[in-house]
């Protein structure tokens, strides 16, 4: 049973998993599990969706097992596969509710009304490509070349979007205060 | 331009810890229960085959142990030294014949019957020194 | 010794005949050095090249110790080379120091081929088996 104090890194989890821990898988997954959901929801906008793309991401890590060899952080490795299932639960759903057109990018739930935050307003319209990046650099802390192998684009493709979310957030009237202080 | 150089102010990083925590959702037992189940499964049969190929390995590595031993054993059976190599110096030459006629003077003469005669005298003497001079196979 | 000595007299006379004029029989000396220590026995190797040169006799040395004939394989005999050996149970005042004639060693060859010889120790050992360091060198006789 996974115990919630174990705090061997993820490498000492992995290797105890390659030998068959069955307990260091365990502390693995609670260690993320929080995470690939929010992941999960943020990009299919849905509740029911969010915790079978959480099922999946972890079923298709156990498989991995044993010989699996960690060269980055697990964010990385866990954040393409979820992403993937994310938007194949996505197409799946919308096949069937019958629509027409299944849309070809992951639009963001909208943030609940009850927030109320103009900050949360900005950041929810900088579209899906740069309001991923600057969670994964300043919420995850992932590098630019983390998040670079994370979303399989070019590195220059990661700066040039954290840059572009930056310098929006530092036009908008309703942020750009935050900036001057 | 270095994205990991670019900062944000502090409040706007807040509110991106709030967003990506703000999910509301709640991961029920049942999806953690299906999860952990599957991995207790899978890690069983890991340390099924871990423990199947450990007892290989020890019974290769036990195998090995004994074929090494009878090599060995039968190594030390080739480099035994000629019964003529009287000083033990790995070869027979004229000095075995030294010391055997010095032997046979002192009157230690056990062992060293070398033709087999039922004595110990000069001509085993003569026996070994035919040993030492005798042309190699492959000389001229 | 007189009656070795004959022997390889009547055997160096024998190949003579057999062979006619266009051989020679030369006599080569097999000397070893064993400096201050008293030689009591050696092994050494002798090896001659040349067109047909071959060994046909072989007698002892200079001194008492090693008057006799050296221990030698007889299928050497013919050949080119041969090993040779001798030793001696005498006391160290009785056996040899210094530069000794410890064997002769008989060639037949060609009148006109070019013949070099070598020799090689692979034991030595002074009074009471204590193994020495010798040096060994061989020098041509005419014999006829």
């Amino acid at each position: 049973m996974a115990d919630q104090q174990d705090l061997r890194s993820d490498q000492e989890l992995i290797a105890a998993a390659n030998t068959g821990d069955v307990g260091a898988f365990e502390t693995l997954y609670f260690r993320y599990r929080e995470w690939v959901t929010s992941l999960a929801y943020r990009l299919t906008g849905d509740h029911a969706l969010a915790l079978d793309v959480l099922q999946e991401t972890f079923l298709y890590f156990l498989q991995k097992f044993p010989g699996f060899v960690l060269t980055c952080q697990l964010k990385s490795f866990l954040y393409p596969a979820a992403r993937n299932l994310s938007i194949a639960a996505r197409r799946k759903a919308h096949r069937t509710q019958g629509d027409a057109a299944v849309p070809e990018e992951i639009e963001a739930p909208a943030p609940p009304q009850a927030l109320g935050n103009e900050i949360d307003a900005v950041i929810c319209q900088l579209g899906i490509e740069h309001r991923e990046v600057l969670l994964l650099r300043f919420v995850d802390g992932l590098t630019v070349p983390e998040i670079a192998l994370a979303l399989d684009i070019p590195e220059g493709t990661v700066k040039s979007r954290v840059h572009n979310a930056i310098a929006k957030l530092r036009a908008d009237d309703r942020t750009k205060q935050f900036f001057d202080r | 331009m270095n994205g990991d150089d670019e900062t944000i102010p502090a409040a706007i990083e807040q509110r991106l810890h709030h967003i990506a925590g703000a999910t509301g959702v709640f991961v029920p037992p049942a999806v953690d229960d299906a999860v952990l189940s599957r991995s207790q499964q899978r890690f069983a049969e890991i340390r099924r085959r871990r423990a199947k190929t450990q007892r290989v390995w020890w019974i290769s590595a036990a195998a090995a142990v004994i074929v090494l031993g009878l090599l060995a054993s039968s190594l030390i059976t080739v480099t035994r030294y000629e019964r003529a190599d009287i000083d033990r110096s790995g070869r027979v030459d004229i000095l075995d014949a030294f010391a055997l006629a010095r032997r046979i003077q002192q009157g230690d003469t056990a062992g060293f019957d070398f033709n087999n005669d039922g004595v110990v005298d000069r001509a085993d003497v003569d026996t070994v020194a035919a040993q030492a001079v005798r042309l190699r196979k492959g000389r001229a | 010794m007189t009656a070795l000595r004959i022997s390889v007299a009547i055997a160096l006379w024998i190949a003579f005949a057999a062979h006619g004029q266009d051989t020679s029989f030369r006599a080569v000396d097999v000397y070893v050095n064993s400096g201050a220590q008293p030689l009591a026995a050696y092994q050494l190797t002798f090896l001659s090249t040349g067109a047909n040169v071959k060994i046909v006799g072989i007698e002892g040395g200079e001194h008492s110790a090693f008057a006799e004939a050296p221990y030698y394989d007889p299928k050497a005999m013919q050949r080119e080379q041969v090993t040779i050996a001798a030793f001696n149970t005498a006391a160290a005042n009785q056996l040899p120091t210094g530069r000794t004639r410890v064997a002769t060693i008989h060639v037949q060859a060609d009148v006109k081929s070019q013949r070099t010889y070598k020799v090689e120790v692979s034991a030595a050992a002074a009074a009471g088996g204590k193994a020495i360091s010798v040096q060994a060198n061989v020098e041509e006789r005419m014999t006829r």
